[in-house]
């Protein structure tokens, strides 16, 4: 236990077993289930640091620290508001987890990825428009594909297809002639997204567009364009789509609508209010009335239920997990293995800010997960592949 | 080599980008913090919050009891388990007592709202259910479920009496408040036009439709803003008493006008002309001419510091009350007409009854100043005492012998007086000042009109005061006529039956 990275683990655990020895005593009978839960993502965890800082100890020792801590703290949330959905995510982690070390163990040299340009083209279109063709509406959003067996967000998986086109489609940038393809896609994929009406993946797709393009072309000029056309198509979309003015219009006066449009946003102000700065304590709140509380609001039952203090705590977790993937990044050998840590780290910071700023009617609402905290196993397997990938290219340095 | 360059800009670029999302965490963080500290309370307590509904249900609210144990409001477990206010005091002390409703609590409800909602626990640990601790820390916890009760320190009785003695229309229509000079307890603090607070569902459909509430919410008492008019002399005088050597053996010259250099001048009631006459007579005849010049030549600095001692200007917090404390702007002698007006308690003067009754009651108890309080005693749900409120001096406004002089010389305007609201108060051995304020009175159309305020502040009897009352007649006229009889009849009944 001399090492500094392994001593890391030694608060996880803490966290951990004070989380589910938490929720075990609440429970009207003393719950072993929440501990022994505890002790299989104790055991996971350790593996995965063990795994990373044995055999590939090129690579960066920290980002599986600050990945292990969220979904320990969305999962203890989960278990308090539905156990059944606490294991299915419990078994999620596991796999989540078994992909990024899969990735770590199996990747060979990323940078031989480089050249598979149109195979990420074509995933990236068929993932952006599979639920406009087959998809079905859930929040309001068309953005589910049920293939029977299995049903999942093909957009999720259109992420990473998308951060990888463009990080090889960029990585030679000379003229804005080779803007003119990449410029395309992005357009075509951000046009799906608000077709299917999901609008907080629209926002994530431009901002990953945005962020990428900048880095890798170092043009002021094109930054401005690019913030232009977004401006331009969020202004084309509030005056063609009505549900995006319904949005607007909330997000200015939640108070008006409180009892209809705006119930949900109405609802997560009140749990945060009532949160205070050390919280009503994790099962002394009454996440029952907030909607959709398992994923896009999770993060109001975590103010209300563990505070403010502890929300901070959270999102200073996710800039760290965000400062070690931009620096693979900064230390990854090629362009290409580089935009790709960009890509996927700027990801998953501005779903944070995205769906935190909604959920605190900062900025318009939009309906997206908070990254390896809510509920849902195509994000999770999304985050933790974007991760994984990013352990590789920590590696090259 | 290309791609080495290319990568130093990237890097470049990278930090750049890595600099915004570390400025838009800082943002959300701050906004948290922002949320926390000037939205979050407010949000919580909206009514829509489902949290504190459900909380605030369990605890039957406390019952509101008057000083002698009448109950004035309480709450009753309906059959569908929600709770309904009774407010047995009705009109007469709407404004004062407050209401409470699912989205509202206003006044004293307000004020002891987290003490009419909070109940009696105790802890009950024995060796069977030690490990329930663990399991469930509510099972060991006995809860009453009755809130605590308040005891305030109004009198009912005099509270009705003066409910009473107020009528509806702009000409009997005003506020009391009496105090207890001696521990600032407020007996009475009424308001007329009022409403029937049990009827509040209905008066809030009424008042949907019309569209104006003709004012009946507010407790004018303590928040009201009036000219205080001459009862605001008593200020004057302490200053003047205190600053100018000699000036009780002073001969003013009232020659029924005052003139001064910039505005103007400041003429007496019915223009009467007083002659050469002592500070006493001119306090007795409250004398335009003489208390606006002594105010220039007090000037306003001196004004404001004696006006402030009495709470003027200050923003004192009464317990249970919501107190909108008295404003004085002092001017310059450059300014020697505006100044002159303040002196008389017209112009830049603003005070209500309660802030008046204060001035009174601070000299009835040779100059010492008690906090008003509006609640005596903090009581369980078996009766017994939780918490109790002790007298609180506020401010020494004056030494007792000064405080003593103005006494005498409150009872002298009412011992000279022949009109007969001033002979009853006088039986009484009784004191006081009248007050004639020009003001403006906002009509529920949204016009101003103007009106005569009938004022009257006074204290009974001189040995020993008991009572210290402040009387506002909105549009009533001349101060020894409507004010003084509600004033004078209140202090009677007061003295001789508590």
């Amino acid at each position: 236990m001399k090492d500094a990275k392994i001593r890391m683990l030694i608060p996880i655990f803490l966290l951990t077993f004070a989380m589910f020895f938490n929720i075990a005593v609440f429970q009207p009978v003393f719950d072993i289930g929440a501990l022994i839960m505890a002790a299989v993502m104790c055991v996971l965890i350790a593996y995965a640091h063990f795994v990373v800082n044995k055999f590939f100890s090129s690579g960066d020792k920290f980002l599986v620290t600050f990945m292990s801590v969220l979904p320990v703290i969305g999962i203890a949330v989960l278990y308090r508001l539905n156990p059944d959905i606490a294991i299915k995510q419990v078994l999620w982690f596991i796999i989540g987890m078994s992909v990024y070390i899969a990735l770590v163990i199996i990747l060979p040299d990323l940078k031989r990825f480089a050249k598979l340009k149109y195979l990420y083209l074509a995933g990236t279109v068929v993932f952006m428009a599979m639920a406009t063709f087959i998809g079905e509406t859930r929040f309001g959003a068309k953005n589910w594909v049920d293939l029977g067996f299995i049903s999942f967000q093909p957009s999720e998986f259109g992420k990473i297809f998308f951060v990888f086109y463009l990080a090889s489609s960029l990585k030679n940038f000379s003229t804005l002639k080779s803007l003119l393809e990449p410029g395309i896609i992005v357009l075509v994929s951000i046009g799906f997204m608000v077709l299917q009406r999901d609008l907080g993946s629209a926002m994530i797709f431009s901002f990953i567009a945005i962020a990428m393009i900048f880095a890798a072309t170092s043009k002021v000029k094109y930054l401005l364009a690019s913030f232009g056309v977004g401006a331009l198509g969020a202004l084309m979309s509030y005056v063609l789509f009505p549900h995006i003015r319904r949005r607007v219009m909330i997000w200015l006066k939640p108070w008006e609508y409180a009892a209809n449009e705006s119930y949900q946003i109405v609802q997560g102000l009140y749990a945060m209010a009532s949160g205070g700065l050390f919280g009503q304590g994790l099962g002394n709140g009454s996440p029952e009335y907030i909607p959709v509380r398992e994923s896009d609001y999770i993060f109001a039952v975590i103010v209300e239920e563990l505070g403010m203090i502890f929300s901070f705590g959270i999102l200073i977790i996710y800039f760290l997990l965000f400062y070690r993937n931009i620096r693979s990044a900064l230390k990854a050998r090629s362009t290409f293995t580089s935009l790709l840590a960009v890509g996927f780290s700027v990801m998953i910071a501005m779903q944070v800010i995205v769906i935190i700023g909604g959920v605190l009617n900062m900025i318009p609402l939009t309906g997206i997960t908070l990254p390896l905290i809510s509920y849902g196993g195509t994000s999770m397997l999304t985050v933790f592949f974007s991760l994984g990938i990013i352990q590789k290219i920590s590696e090259e340095a | 080599m290309r791609e080495e360059v290319r990568k130093n800009a990237l890097n470049k670029n990278i930090k750049i980008i890595s600099g915004v999302i570390l400025l838009l965490f800082v943002g959300i963080m701050g906004y948290m913090l922002y949320f926390q500290a000037t939205m979050a309370e407010e949000i919580a307590a909206k009514p829509g919050n489902v949290r504190s509904a459900v909380e605030r249900n369990r605890v039957l609210r406390g019952t509101i009891y008057d000083r002698n144990g009448t109950v004035l409001s309480y709450s009753e477990r309906q059959e569908n388990d929600s709770q309904k206010r009774i407010y047995q005091g009705g009109a007469a002390f709407a404004q004062t007592l407050g209401y409470v409703t699912k989205g509202t609590v206003t006044s004293l409800e307000s004020y002891m709202d987290k003490t009419l909602v909070t109940d009696e626990y105790e802890i009950n640990i024995t060796r069977d259910n030690f490990f329930e601790v663990f399991r469930d820390p509510g099972s060991i916890i006995n809860r009453t479920k009755l809130g605590n009760n308040v005891v305030t320190t109004l009198d009912g009785e005099l509270q009705r009496k003066a409910y009473e003695l107020l009528g509806d229309e702009l000409g009997a229509s005003g506020s009391v408040v009496a105090l207890n000079p001696k521990t600032g307890e407020i007996l009475a603090m009424v308001n007329k036009p009022s409403y029937d607070p049990n009827r509040l569902e209905e008066i809030y459909a009424e008042l949907n439709e019309k569209g104006y509430d003709e004012g009946v919410f507010v407790n004018r008492a303590s928040r009201g803003t009036y000219a205080p008019g001459s009862t605001f002399k008593i200020i004057t005088l302490l200053a003047a008493l205190e600053e100018i050597e000699g000036v009780e053996e002073r001969i003013f010259e009232d020659d029924g006008f005052l003139e001064v250099n910039a505005g103007n001048g400041i003429p007496n009631v019915n223009d009467n002309r007083y002659g050469n006459i002592s500070l006493k007579k001119a306090f007795e005849v409250s004398s335009n001419v003489v208390f606006g010049g002594l105010a220039i030549e007090l000037g306003g600095d001196k004004m404001e510091e004696v006006a402030e001692r009495f709470g003027f200007n200050e923003g004192l917090d009464v317990t249970g009350v919501n107190f909108v404390s008295g404003s004085y702007t002092a001017y310059g002698r450059s300014d020697d007409g505006l100044l002159a007006l303040t002196g008389i308690g017209q112009g830049d003067v603003e005070g209500n009854p309660l802030q008046m009754a204060m001035v009174t009651a601070a000299i009835a108890n040779d100059g010492m100043l008690m906090e008003p309080r509006l609640v005596n005693s903090v009581l369980k749900y078996d009766g017994t005492t939780k918490d109790r409120y002790e007298p609180v001096l506020y401010n020494t406004v004056a030494d007792v012998d000064t405080a003593q002089t103005v006494k005498a010389y409150m009872k002298n305007n009412v011992d000279a007086s022949k009109n007969d609201n001033m002979k009853v108060i006088s039986s009484i051995r009784g004191g006081g000042k009248t007050g004639t304020a020009q003001d403006r009175f906002q009509t529920t159309s949204g016009e101003y009109i103007d009106v005569e305020n009938s004022w009257f502040t006074g204290y009974a009897p001189f040995e020993d005061p008991e009572i210290a009352i402040a009387v506002i007649v909105l549009d009533g006229g001349s101060g020894s006529g409507k004010a003084a009889a509600i004033a004078g009849e209140l202090m009677k009944w007061y003295t001789e039956n508590r």
